[in-house]
């Protein structure tokens, strides 16, 4: 088998390529170090859990823990105890005291992924943990402090939610600091490419598989596809290719369908290019180069020409 | 954590990607030694290594085989880009022992390193 012989690396932060995930961290570094609520709001797999790291790493609690928990995932029956953390005996199996997450975060930072989850009981001890940053253990008489930042993040607004009954109003108006609505892959389509070199590296290690080689033409395919599961969808098509391509050429039969349509095509005809005149001139600017690239699948040479600009003023606004 | 578990050794070739990672790591609270190759790691709470294109994995394995034998170093995390080859390894020492394939996210490296450290409750 053919082995790879590329330095092992560490990614220090996430793919910010595009102008608007370069925007976006330029206001998490603002955040970080200040003491407010943050609420990602983004799709599902565009990376809400990977920004909240981003902005514990960037604050100055990154040498403490960074815990997370997806309220979806609990049973609501558990959740109390999951989240506070509960003392011997409180209920029948509780044979020790277990520590609850927030106690865990004690100096860092709480991650509450999928916070509109949360089982509606369970919210007036959570908004009075976030006012007092006190709580009680499950079966515990004493209130315990703790010193620990609170980032939240949901799929949904969470003004639909209060609107639909699901989640307390009072609640929502304590978390409402800074919501900051975290990209779809299909807004941030620079960051494709790399994203695309990354998941090979690391699929084709975890999976013990030399990486598969793709065509200009399916890279240009993958940049244009719309992405509706986002960074996480893209990396479960990655690892099908690196899985079923080790060490050959991907071709575009090889991804899955929906995929099989070039990306001239899907850019010429299937979504009809349009100006969203809210955005500002270089982001639109960066729209216009992104989709003659796809057009041109992939080819920056190609893509120059087309738009009327030399190579190096294509290259140098794709760096900007 | 305490002061001998911050206390970590990053070996792996020395370039600008090391010392990137050292600052990284020291400003997530370790208290990073890198170098090259270690002979006595017996004063570190926990290790990181990391091969370059020219270390051979096998005595990569050897070196770490023999620092699992011979000292108490509660934790060694390696980055690979064959963490397959580490399989039995893992198997025998994965208590001790984590594998992460490259490449990874620096915090992955923090949590991994941090996955020893006590949390017991406050009175407990």
């Amino acid at each position: 088998m053919t082995r790879r012989t590329a330095l092992p690396t560490v990614v220090l932060e996430p793919m910010m390529a595009s102008p608007v995930m370069r925007s976006f961290d330029r206001i998490l570094r603002a955040v970080a170090g200040k003491n407010v609520t943050v609420t990602f709001v983004g799709e599902s797999g565009s990376g809400k859990e990977v920004m909240a790291r981003r902005l514990h790493d960037l604050s100055a609690r990154r040498t403490g823990p960074f815990v997370p928990i997806n309220c979806a995932a609990i049973p609501a029956t558990l959740f109390e105890s999951e989240l506070f953390g509960h003392e011997r005996g409180a209920f029948t199996g509780a044979s020790e005291r277990g520590l609850g997450k927030v106690e865990m975060a004690a100096g860092g930072t709480l991650f509450l992924d999928e916070v509109a989850e949360m089982p509606l009981a369970l919210q007036p001890k959570l908004l009075r943990f976030l006012e007092t940053h006190r709580f009680m253990r499950v079966g515990g008489i004493k209130k315990l402090d703790v010193d620990v930042r609170v980032v939240l993040a949901t799929l949904r607004p969470l003004e639909d939610e209060v609107r639909a009954g699901r989640f307390r109003e009072d609640l929502y108006y304590r978390i409402h600091g800074i919501t900051l609505a975290v990209p779809p892959l299909r807004e941030r389509r620079r960051d494709i490419p790399g994203l695309i070199d990354a998941f090979i590296a690391q699929l084709s290690a975890v999976h013990d598989c030399a990486p598969p080689r793709l065509t200009r033409r399916v890279r240009a395919t993958l940049i244009a596809h719309d992405w509706p599961g986002n960074v996480r969808q893209l990396r479960n098509v990655i690892e099908l290719v690196t899985i079923l391509r080790s060490e050959k050429t991907v071709r575009l039969q090889d991804l899955p369908p929906g995929f099989t349509r070039p990306a001239s095509a899907a850019a010429a005809d299937g979504s009809p290019f349009a100006i969203d005149l809210e955005q500002s001139l270089a982001q639109i600017v960066d729209r216009v180069i992104d989709h003659v690239i796809a057009l041109e699948q992939g080819s920056l040479p190609r893509a120059a020409r087309r738009l009327g600009v030399s190579l190096r003023t294509l290259q140098r606004r794709r760096r900007a | 954590m305490t002061a001998a578990k911050r206390r970590i050794a990053l070996i792996s070739p020395a370039d600008e990607a090391r010392t990137v990672l050292a600052d990284y790591l020291t400003s997530a609270g370790f208290d990073v030694h890198a170098c090259d190759e270690l002979e006595v790691p017996s004063s570190f709470g926990a290790l990181v290594v990391i091969g370059g294109p020219r270390t051979s994995t096998e005595r990569l394995l050897a070196g770490v085989r023999t620092w699992i034998k011979l000292t108490k170093i509660q934790r060694i995390v390696v980055l690979t880009s064959r963490p397959t080859a580490w399989r039995d390894l893992l198997a025998t020492h994965g208590e001790r022992l984590t594998v992460l394939p490259a490449p990874v996210f620096g915090w992955d490296l923090v949590d991994a390193l941090r996955a020893t450290e006590p949390t017991r409750p406050r009175g407990a």
